[in-house]
């Protein structure tokens, strides 16, 4: 019995439209028809929890994929002018950033992966990626936010291949997107790699 | 889910006892204070009764039990004194101010260290509850000379009221200053006030930003406006070439609608302009209130102060009446905590040296309880606080013969110099007046620390000697240092944000006017020689700047250090909300705070007393470039010099190579890697580089080839200087296009500077031309 079949009928002598809610409203629901929500409600639950255990944002840094965990991404913005930090900034931390009026401490994805910085490449503008770890936010410069994904905890495969021999130190496998094979970033290690940048 | 009944101690428990501890100690600190100024005042022990009656059960509450005693005990004595029963005499004040400082001291207690508080302070706890008791069963010593007040206080005493428009509080004490009822105030976390200053100067850029539509749509009006006319234009052509135009006429048609077009643009134009000058007011109003939210009454900073004084008058004997002005000024919470320090020096060093003893007083006509002045006033846009004293103040004479003695200065010069001058030196490190060491002051560590925080602060301190006798000091501060005043100069070309209190002027030197001694620039203003930086390379960012007839120079100072920074330009002035630098960046050296421009980008802000430190420090080093003007610079009879960059990772051989070529006359430059030297010459002009090969990050081979692939630096000379002496290492070095090799036993004979001059000629442009 699903939810619908349970729904009481309707009944020919309800005139005005506020008895009819009153009825609606009061009325004492069949046994079955809790069961049959309480089992509604239960169900995709258990089922989630197999399939969505990785949810992940997938961002494009010149040719290559990586995914990064959903729950350390916060917002997306465009581009925005970067002001140095004397004796701080350098290839990867590169400065300050103001967005929505909040200052984020901003760096390259490109450099801390050791790739070559193109200009946003076919995606056209390069994006900032708020990122948050350990309560701090980063914005951090990348050529493409693509999508975000769910996937099978499964599905991901511990290879090295796809991914340039330095962005290795930051991703812990690879999954399969629907744009090719995306190398998981593991935040642990990429917030290390970020608070190095600093000193 | 309810926490077990037994867990009173958990974390809000204890933030709200910590509360009321302050708010109640504070009340009687004060309190007993003045109780102790008139100790007939009965009605003035109510409310300090109350409070030790509070902290009584609030500790009870929080489990605290080793207070409670202490807390009762006061409460005891209070009881018993506002009953008649006794008059609390100083000594027994003194008991009750130690209960309340050990109160005092539980509110700072950490969650979890209670016990070894107590274990800590059981003793002191119970001798004062002893003592407490003493007190209430009235066997305390009566004390013998000078604690008592000498005599009833005369009304309005000529020569300590010192200012005539002066209302001092403790002169006619109103009866019950009811103790104050704890502004209603909400805590707030740092971070939330922080994004909401953030969010509210956003709204200020975002609501000027909408003002630019009005005028894009007063483009767009103006446009119909050409179309309309073009379109009559049209029409009158056709007319005067007789052409026959069908009827109605479709131009008046087309006008009709551009009108009517042209009416709506203007209505929405209006509309749009008054929702956007509304939007801005309200943006700015909120703005205003978040920045006000951080002031606080004068008087929230300075609430320990009577009972400082207090103590301090008691040991040394002195008598002193002590007076708070402005307590309501409202004055900035950084600010306020900043004062505390100074101001707490000043007032001590004002009992310890200013004041003197009541003989002495008495002696000199005056009356024998001092009176000692704090004063808070906002003055043309400036918190201004005042120190005064109506004590013997500082003899100008004495000073001068002091100074003269320390050898600060020849006596001819300071045989003409000015009071004010002369009171100047009370702020130099280690100058003090006082021969003998105190503990209360006189160390000589006094008053140019007071110079430097208030300068920290963004202010100033001056002293004055009072017409009436005695001394005043002035400390001007911004009223809020959350809002700053700053020139944008544009460096390496980035804006960066310089405080205007911090500045001495901004100059424009031509490049001629720049001299240039041993290496280093200077040029003359008002008769100065002010040694002349590259403001990029204190800073240690990379100057894309190009050579100019003109350089932009701000003057800066510390001490007695003047500089002028070279900079690319000045861009204007600014009032800037400053925040502080994201604590994982740490300690930036140079940069005091950040803060958001008018466009709403990121503006770091110099930290100006840091940067001459730095410049210093360069300049010891002798790490500076210097900076380049064009070739007309040099102008006539002066000629450029050539430029060497020496690229070696081993300092040494960097300074040898550097001292070599200097002394030869070239201008050099030094890079520790093949990196660092690519990213130079990518901002600068050179005549050649020198450089090693084996270096970290890159080495000297792939910067040759680097240098040959690069357009603009294609034809720049350079040569190689190895401890490889191989022909197969040389020919590698040749290969990549190195137009020389050397081996660095050159450095032991003429052999590298001649190779040198060979290949780029003499150091002065023109010499070998």
């Amino acid at each position: 019995m699903t939810p619908d079949d349970a729904a009481p009928e309707r009944r020919e002598e309800e005139r005005t439209p506020e008895d009819a809610a009153a009825r609606l409203l009061d009325r004492v629901p069949p046994e079955a028809y809790l069961d049959a929500w309480s089992h509604a409600l239960r169900d995709p639950l258990e089922r989630d929890e197999r399939a969505a255990r990785f949810s992940a944002g997938i961002v494009r840094l010149g040719d290559e994929l990586f995914a990064l965990p959903t729950e350390s991404v916060v917002e997306v913005h465009p581009l925005a002018t970067i002001r140095s930090v004397p004796g701080r900034s350098g290839e990867v931390f590169r400065g300050l950033v103001s967005l929505r009026g909040e200052i984020h401490l901003c760096a390259s994805l490109h450099a801390l992966f050791g790739l070559e910085e193109g200009d946003g490449g076919a995606g056209g503008e390069q994006r900032l990626l708020v990122v948050r770890g350990d309560g701090e936010r980063w914005a951090l410069i990348v050529d493409a936010v693509l999508d975000f994904e769910r996937f099978d905890p499964d599905a991901i495969r511990t290879s090295q291949v796809t991914v340039s021999k330095s962005a290795v130190h930051f991703t812990d496998g690879v999954v399969q997107t629907p744009r090719g094979p995306a190398a998981r970033v593991d935040p642990t290690r990429l917030f290390e790699g970020l608070m190095r940048s600093l000193s | 889910m309810t926490p077990p009944p037994d867990d009173l101690s958990g974390f809000s428990m204890l933030d709200l006892f910590k509360a009321e501890v302050e708010t109640h100690a504070s009340t009687l600190e004060q309190g007993l204070v003045e109780l102790e100024a008139a100790p007939g005042d009965v009605a003035r022990i109510e409310p300090l009764m109350r409070a030790a009656h509070s902290l009584k059960g609030a500790a009870r509450i929080v489990g605290l039990t080793g207070l409670v005693g202490l807390a009762h005990a006061m409460e005891d004595l209070l009881v018993k004194a506002q009953e008649g029963g006794l008059v609390l005499r100083p000594a027994a004040i003194d008991l009750l101010l130690a209960g309340t400082d050990i109160l005092r001291k539980t509110g700072g207690l950490e969650d979890g260290h209670t016990d070894a508080f107590f274990a800590e302070h059981a003793e002191a706890i119970e001798c004062t509850v002893q003592g407490l008791r003493r007190a209430e069963a009235g066997e305390l010593p009566e004390e013998a000379a000078p604690a008592p007040e000498p005599e009833p206080e005369p009304e309005g005493e000529p020569e300590a009221a010192p200012a005539p428009e002066a209302a001092p509080e403790a002169a006619a004490p109103p009866p019950v200053p009811a103790p104050r009822a704890p502004a209603s105030a909400v805590r707030i976390d740092p971070e939330v006030f922080t994004r909401m200053l953030a969010y509210a100067g956003e709204s200020v850029v975002q609501a000027r930003r909408l003002a630019e539509h009005t005028d894009a749509l007063d483009d767009l009006r103006r446009a119909v406006e050409r179309l309309d006319a073009r379109m009559a234009g049209v029409r009158e052509r056709f007319r005067r070439d007789g052409i026959e135009l069908p009827d109605p006429d479709p131009f008046e048609q087309l006008r009709h609608d551009a009108e009517e077009t042209l009416g709506q643009i203007a209505d929405r134009t209006a509309t749009f302009d008054e929702a956007s000058r509304h939007a801005a007011d309200l943006a700015g109003r909120m703005y205003r209130q978040v920045l006000t939210s951080r002031m606080r009454p004068f008087r929230e900073g300075v609430t320990h102060f009577p009972r400082m004084v207090r103590d301090l008058t008691r040991e040394l004997g002195k008598h002193v009446r002590f007076t708070i002005e402005g307590r309501d000024v409202p004055v900035d919470r950084d600010i306020l905590e900043r004062l505390d320090a100074p101001l707490g020096h000043m007032l001590r060093n004002a009992i310890d040296h200013g004041l003197e003893g009541s003989e002495e007083r008495d002696l000199a006509g005056k009356h024998v309880t001092g009176g000692l002045r704090l004063e808070a006033r906002h003055h043309a846009g400036m918190l201004e606080i005042r120190v005064e004293d109506d004590g013997r103040g500082v003899e100008p004479e004495a000073l001068r013969a002091r100074i003269v003695e320390r050898g600060m200065i020849a006596p001819d010069i300071a045989r003409d110099l000015s009071e004010s001058e002369l009171l100047e030196f009370l702020f130099l490190p280690g100058f003090s007046t006082r021969a003998e060491v105190t503990e209360v002051s006189g160390r000589g560590v006094g008053l140019d620390v007071v110079h430097t925080m208030v300068r920290e602060a963004g202010g100033t301190v001056r002293a004055e000697r009072r017409a009436t006798g005695g001394m005043r000091f002035i400390l001007v501060l911004p009223i809020t240092r959350s809002v700053i005043r700053v020139a944008v100069l544009q460096i390496a070309g980035e804006p960066f944000a310089f405080p205007l209190t911090q500045i001495e002027s901004l100059v424009r030197v031509e490049a001629g006017d720049v001299r240039s001694i041993e290496n280093r620039q200077s040029f003359e203003l008002d008769g100065r020689e002010i040694g002349l930086v590259p403001a990029a390379a204190v800073l240690g960012l990379k100057s894309r700047r190009r050579p100019t007839d003109v350089l932009y120079v701000v003057i800066v100072r510390g001490g007695d250090s003047e500089y002028g920074l070279a900079i690319d330009g000045y861009l204007g002035e600014q009032s800037l909300v400053v925040r502080s630098l994201d604590r994982r960046l740490g300690d930036v050296a140079n940069v005091s705070a950040v803060a958001l421009d008018a466009e709403g980008e990121p503006l770091v802000i110099v930290d100006v007393q840091d940067l001459v430190r730095s410049v210093d420090t360069l300049l010891h080093e002798g790490r500076l470039r210097t900076i380049r003007a064009t070739s007309r610079m040099a102008g006539e009879g002066r000629r450029k010099r050539k430029r060497v960059l020496v690229v070696d990772d081993s300092i040494t051989v960097r300074e040898v190579e550097r001292k070599l070529l200097a002394s030869r006359g070239y201008d050099v430059d030094t890079c520790v890697d093949g990196a660092d030297a690519w990213n130079t010459l990518r901002a600068q002009d050179y005549d050649l580089v020198l450089s090693d090969v084996d270096m970290p990050r890159m080495n000297g081979i792939e910067l040759v080839r680097r240098i040959r692939d690069d357009a603009r630096l294609r034809s720049l000379p350079v040569m190689i200087v190895s401890y490889k002496e191989s022909e197969e290492d040389r020919m590698r070095g040749l290969e990549a296009g190195a137009n020389a090799y050397l081996t660095k036993s050159s450095f032991h004979d003429e052999t590298l500077v001649k190779e040198v001059v060979d290949l780029i000629g003499e150091p002065m442009a023109g010499d070998d031309e």
